[in-house]
């Protein structure tokens, strides 16, 4: 539930005004609260005073996936990017964006994802501060995610093997925490190795020990 | 391409008080400098825990500017 006041020169002045900045078109899906039914002077004599009213409402969850949307195109644009969103799916407490682009996805994902990983998450904070939903956005594009996890799987099983084979640690590269769960996932049914991680925030990387050697 | 519209896209939308979202675009030959300056309150906003929204920022930034062969610096002032 969030809260906004507005004022208007009646309070249902006020209450359309406020619907119109929320984008909400049924007025029955919020509560209104009137503060203040303001004053009008007479002729212009006397202290005319604004109605105020304070609207309770919900952010309905359909609008979640239209917003972010409208948010991806309009990034889009200002990034002179061709392409844009192909399909949004909406979850319970996720939602999948699906992006296309014909000559951008190169750029768009960035080295080792970099690009999309910020995207995903200034688009989740943009939506987070200006509607107050929780659900978790997760972009996509030529289905990276998939790619990237199996990549992930099969670089972290060859890894483990050299750890076996040569009875040494490996530190791999940097990750962020999902990737690192995917490893440490992985690898936890093979008994011959361990995992750790390392480090601190970024540059926290995932390190495989064999078991008889561990130190 | 218009770096200030995009930082000011992203940030008015992060921010309690967009309308105090000021950047200034200073173009260099080789680069371009933006200079941002927000409210106090809003300052922890745009930079985030260890700098992960700045760093967030100046990554969408980037990836706008590889066509243009151009750097692209962004600076938060205060």
């Amino acid at each position: 539930m969030k809260v906004i006041e507005v004022e208007g020169r009646t309070s249902e002045d006020a209450t359309k005004k406020a619907l119109a900045e929320l984008g909400i078109k049924d007025a029955s899906k919020v509560s209104v609260e009137v503060i203040d039914h303001g004053k009008s002077g007479i002729f212009g004599f006397g202290v005319s005073r604004p109605a105020k009213v304070r609207i309770y409402y919900n952010e309905s969850n359909e609008d979640i996936g239209d917003k972010v949307r409208e948010m991806i195109n309009e990034l889009f644009k200002k990034m002179e990017l061709e392409g844009g969103v192909k399909d949004i799916k909406e979850g319970e407490n996720k939602v999948y964006v699906e992006l296309e682009s014909k000559t951008g996805s190169g750029l768009i994902i960035g080295k080792k994802g970099k690009t999309l990983e910020a995207l995903q998450f200034m688009v989740n904070l943009m939506i987070n501060n200006l509607t107050g939903s929780e659900k978790k956005i997760i972009l996509d594009i030529e289905s990276y995610r998939d790619k990237r996890e199996k990549a992930l799987k099969k670089m972290s099983r060859e890894m483990a093997q050299k750890v076996i084979k040569t009875g040494r640690p490996l530190t791999l590269e940097p990750m962020n925490p999902f990737e690192r769960r995917l490893i440490h996932l992985t690898l936890q049914n093979d008994k011959r190795v361990t995992t750790k991680s390392e480090g601190q925030g970024i540059y926290r990387k995932i390190k495989i020990f064999p078991v008889n050697n561990r130190k | 391409m218009n770096y200030s519209e995009l930082v000011a896209y992203m940030v008015k939308s992060l921010v309690d008080h967009p309308d105090q979202v000021e950047i200034r675009e200073i173009e260099g030959e080789k680069s371009t400098i933006l200079e941002l300056k927000v409210t106090k309150e809003d300052i922890g906003k745009v930079i985030g825990k260890h700098g992960r929204i700045a760093r967030a920022i100046r990554t969408i930034i980037n990836a706008s500017a590889t066509k243009t062969g151009k750097r692209v610096v962004l600076e938060i002032l205060d």
